[in-house]
């Protein structure tokens, strides 16, 4: 995890520093939000609350080092936050959703420059109700812990963002990628 | 055939579970475990095909993974493109976090008109007309919270009362009373001088709108004149009790009354600061701001308070306080108040306010109600407490005190905070100069249930008889607390690093071109920086060691156990202050390791009789947070020691000389270390277990 020990050391420099905290959780967020992104849009789905609740993570980073208090491990760190925030959103809106073809859309529609391309976009959007379809067939479970490992997270990590036990995590990645695998063949 | 029934396979009747299996090809089964798996497969057909089909799995969802959603995939845009994530962390970083209301406005704002509006419209009318109603209450309120409001009007204040040449502010307050059973409103007058350079005050009031009766000198809102009971009125002198005072006094008795009542402070009736100490101070309530225009034709802000019930006579049941947008000064305070049998309005409205030199006032203006005993040392007048405050007030008091001495960074004056046997907190001590004196003052004005007894040197001279001058009144010698590099002169005799330190600078600013007969100037130069790193690392120790005595005076007053009996607020004022200690003592350690760790570890390299020796203490750990500061502020000690002693010449026993160089820099790796086990701790008195992340959420 060379890319985690670079964000750690550059977060131990941003505790020595305190005058630059806010520029350095500013150079974390630009490294990594589209990560953290990416996955709550995948498992919660709704792009404009994926956005604030990432935002809102970093923001929650930068008050937390602004106190004085220690993070480890911030990548780890930053997906628990995120994935709680997420988590509370939901339970406040008591409705589940996930990514759907309606939000890929959305995403689609709001890049700047959309791809001129209709062929590709037509390719594009059958290999995304493929996946839409696979995920759909898992449970939240299942979907967050593949895409948390797709992301690069060991079990561990992926045990204490999501606060289940690591042999939960190894079930559930087994079964999931059975059911996807079950579906492809099909 | 007999000899193959026993095949060595057959031995270990043994296959990895689903899971096992499944962990050892993702690579996260623990050697002893991986490696029986391993060596099983090796043998084992039907398990290596199984491990195969999982690696399948993993690269047929891998594969359709990229397929739907590649590096320049539409979800690395989010709808607003990250725009405003820098604006946000730089306003946290500015302010703290920002209140629920104006984050609730920032998504009203950002949400509904930067993201759903464009995608929704083809959603129908319905949605329209929701957010155009939305728009329009946004629009009616407010767009600062009552925190932010009060915020920007107590830091309004306070630069104000900080005028050096104009410190007496004066305000003159027309206050109504009101009642609707029977219907009838009352009014008086009143005139307010306040000296922020000394903690004087003078009121005067006169009943209707200041014209009818001539001014009689007032303190009611301030003290209680014991002498004359519950009713009385402390005038100074009885004519004036003949010139109006019957219709004057009432009003102002019940204020007063209702300001002790609700730990509000009476010298400044209206005031921000009294307002927002009221607004802490009650746990459950309803607020709002909300827009409207002053009488002057500008802009003003109301923010309205509304404490839950039940009440008891003489509490506050609303109170609305109005300040003008422009400059944030309140113009306009309203309370309701509970009364025995109906309940009251207050209004009080300022009709003049302006900032005073003290020689544009009559001479007598402050003596009128001072009290001689108080002339030597000016004082602030204190409420008289009807009933003795709740040992959490006074906690919570004295908390405010120490906060507001640390902030003006009086951490280490000779300043003592004591409980008075009336149930309040008395402040006592010397200032260097009579401006500090008046900072002082001013930091601790607002406090309630603090009399303030602080002297400046030279009064505290002239009232001391010649016997008791010097040797009391110094401040203690590492009673350094800015923080800012003192001026320390490096001894004439040899430090006892001298010739090493010159080696060294010779060594690294040698330069074999230069001339030989720049030997003198380079002797000089040399002596330069020899005073210059001195210099530096006396001043890093002392700062170090300042901060170090201020936090274990801290552990000392609030060990674990009587912390968790403070209130939150007076808990979250303990751990700013213990917070900014510890980051300047790291602070100053750091800045002190990289400005001697490479001429020490040079010293320590070409010193074969320093190198081998031990400098490290031992560490004994211990678990509770008091303890631990103790032990950071003797390691801290040892390093200013150790550090004045090679720099500086100090004396040190014979025995620690000797390992000097080595013992600083084990000295600096257990401050370290003992610092770092205290954030872990979480800096917080309270807390016995590691709580690194506890608390994320």
């Amino acid at each position: 995890m060379d890319t985690e020990n670079c964000l750690d050391s550059k977060l131990l420099s941003a505790r020595r520093e305190i005058v630059t905290t806010d520029q350095r959780v500013t150079e974390l967020f630009e490294t990594m939000r589209e990560s953290v992104y990416r996955y709550l849009v995948m498992v919660f789905g709704n792009p404009s609350e994926a956005e604030e609740i990432t935002q809102e993570a970093f923001l929650r980073l930068l008050l937390h080092l602004q106190s004085g208090r220690i993070v480890d491990h911030v990548r780890p760190w930053i997906f628990r936050v995120a994935h709680n925030l997420a988590v509370d959103t939901q339970k406040g809106r008591k409705y589940e959703s996930s990514l759907d073809a309606d939000t890929w859309e959305e995403c689609y529609q709001s890049r700047a420059d959309p791809d001129p391309n209709p062929e590709m976009r037509v390719l594009q959007l059958e290999s995304f109700k493929q996946l839409e379809t696979a995920l759909a067939q898992l449970s939240c479970q299942q979907r967050q812990c593949l895409i948390l490992r797709a992301q690069g997270f060991r079990y561990e990590e992926i045990a204490k963002i999501l606060r289940i036990t690591a042999s939960n995590v190894a079930q559930s990645l087994r079964r999931g990628l059975k059911k996807v695998a079950e579906l492809n063949h099909e | 055939m007999s000899r193959f029934r026993v095949p060595s396979w057959s031995k270990e009747n043994w296959h990895p579970s689903e899971d096992e299996l499944f962990c050892y090809v993702d690579g996260e089964l623990k050697p002893p475990q991986s490696q029986r798996v391993k060596i099983h497969l090796e043998a084992c057909w039907a398990c290596r095909v199984k491990g195969e089909k999982i690696q399948t799995n993993i690269a047929s969802f891998v594969s359709l993974l990229d397929r739907a959603v590649t590096q320049e995939d539409d979800l690395q845009f989010p709808p607003r493109r990250w725009r405003t994530f820098e604006a946000k962390a730089s306003k946290v970083s500015e302010f703290g976090r920002p209140s629920l209301l104006s984050q609730w406005s920032a998504s009203l704002r950002d949400g509904f008109l930067a993201v759903y509006l464009p995608f929704r419209l083809v959603g129908g009318l319905a949605l329209i007309l929701a957010l155009a109603a939305l728009v329009l209450r946004f629009q009616q309120t407010a767009k600062v919270s009552a925190s932010e409001l009060l915020y920007k009007a107590v830091e309004a204040e306070v630069h104000q009362a900080r005028t050096p040449a104009l410190p007496v502010v004066y305000q003159k307050l027309q206050v109504r009373r009101k009642a609707n059973a029977p219907l009838r409103e009352d009014i008086v007058t009143l005139e307010i001088w306040n000296d922020s350079s000394s903690g004087r005050f003078t009121q005067r009031a006169a009943a209707g709108k200041g014209q009818q009766v001539s001014h009689i000198p007032l303190e009611s809102l301030v003290t209680e004149n014991r002498a004359r009971g519950h009713r009385g009125l402390a005038g100074t002198g009885s004519n004036d009790r003949q010139s109006g005072l019957a219709d004057v006094s009432p009003i102002l008795l019940e204020l007063g009354q209702i300001f002790r009542a609700n730990r509000i402070d009476g010298r400044r009736p209206l005031s921000p600061t009294n307002y927002e100490t009221w607004r802490k101070a009650v746990e459950r309530k309803g607020e709002r701001v909300e827009e409207t225009d002053l009488s002057d034709g500008g802009k003003g802000l109301i923010l309205s308070t509304n404490p839950t019930g039940p009440f008891a006579p003489n509490s506050i049941i609303q109170a609305d306080l109005v300040v003008r947008v422009k400059d944030w000064h309140p113009v306009a305070e309203i309370l309701r108040v509970q009364g025995h049998e109906e309940v009251l309005d207050y209004e009080l409205t300022e009709t003049d306010f302006d900032l005073l030199a003290l020689n544009s006032l009559s001479p007598g203006i402050f003596a009128e109600i001072t009290p001689p005993s108080t002339r030597a040392i000016p004082q602030t007048a204190m409420p008289q407490q009807v009933v003795a405050p709740a040992a959490t007030e006074l906690s919570a008091a004295e908390i405010m005190v120490r906060y507001a001495l640390h902030r003006a960074k009086a951490c280490l004056e000779p300043i003592e905070i004591l409980t008075t046997d009336l149930g309040g907190i008395e402040v006592r001590g010397l200032a260097e100069t009579p401006e500090r004196k008046g900072e002082l003052i001013v930091a601790l004005q607002d406090i309630p249930l603090v009399t303030v007894r602080i002297q400046s040197l030279a009064e505290a001279q002239a009232m001391m008889t010649p016997a008791r001058t010097s040797a009391n009144s110094n401040p203690e010698p590492n009673a350094s607390t800015s923080g800012e590099a003192a001026v320390v002169t490096v001894r004439a005799s040899k430090l006892p690093i001298q010739d090493e330190l010159k080696r060294y600078f010779t060594q690294i600013g040698s330069d074999p071109t230069s001339p030989a007969s720049g030997s003198e100037k380079s002797a000089t130069d040399l002596h330069q920086k020899i005073v210059a790193i001195s210099s530096q690392a006396i001043s890093l120790a002392d700062a170090a060691l300042a901060d170090a005595f201020a936090l274990r005076q801290l552990a000392e007053k609030y060990p674990a156990v009587k912390t968790r009996m403070l209130e939150s607020s007076s808990r979250w004022l303990l751990e700013a202050m213990i917070r900014e200690h510890m980051q300047a003592i790291r602070a100053a350690t750091l800045r002190s390791r990289a400005l001697l760790g490479p001429v020490l570890r040079s010293l320590e390299a070409g010193n074969e009789k320093v190198a081998a020796s031990k400098g490290s203490e031992e560490i004994v750990p211990t678990s509770d947070w008091a303890g631990q500061v103790l032990q950071l502020f003797r390691t801290i000690e040892r390093m200013e020691r150790l550090t004045a002693f090679l720099f500086a010449g100090a004396s040190l026993p014979q025995e620690q000389a000797d390992q000097a160089v080595a013992r600083l820099l084990a000295t600096f790796n257990q401050i370290d270390q003992e610092s770092h086990r205290l954030e872990v701790h979480g800096s917080r008195p309270d807390r016995s277990d590691s709580a690194t992340l506890t608390h994320e959420r």
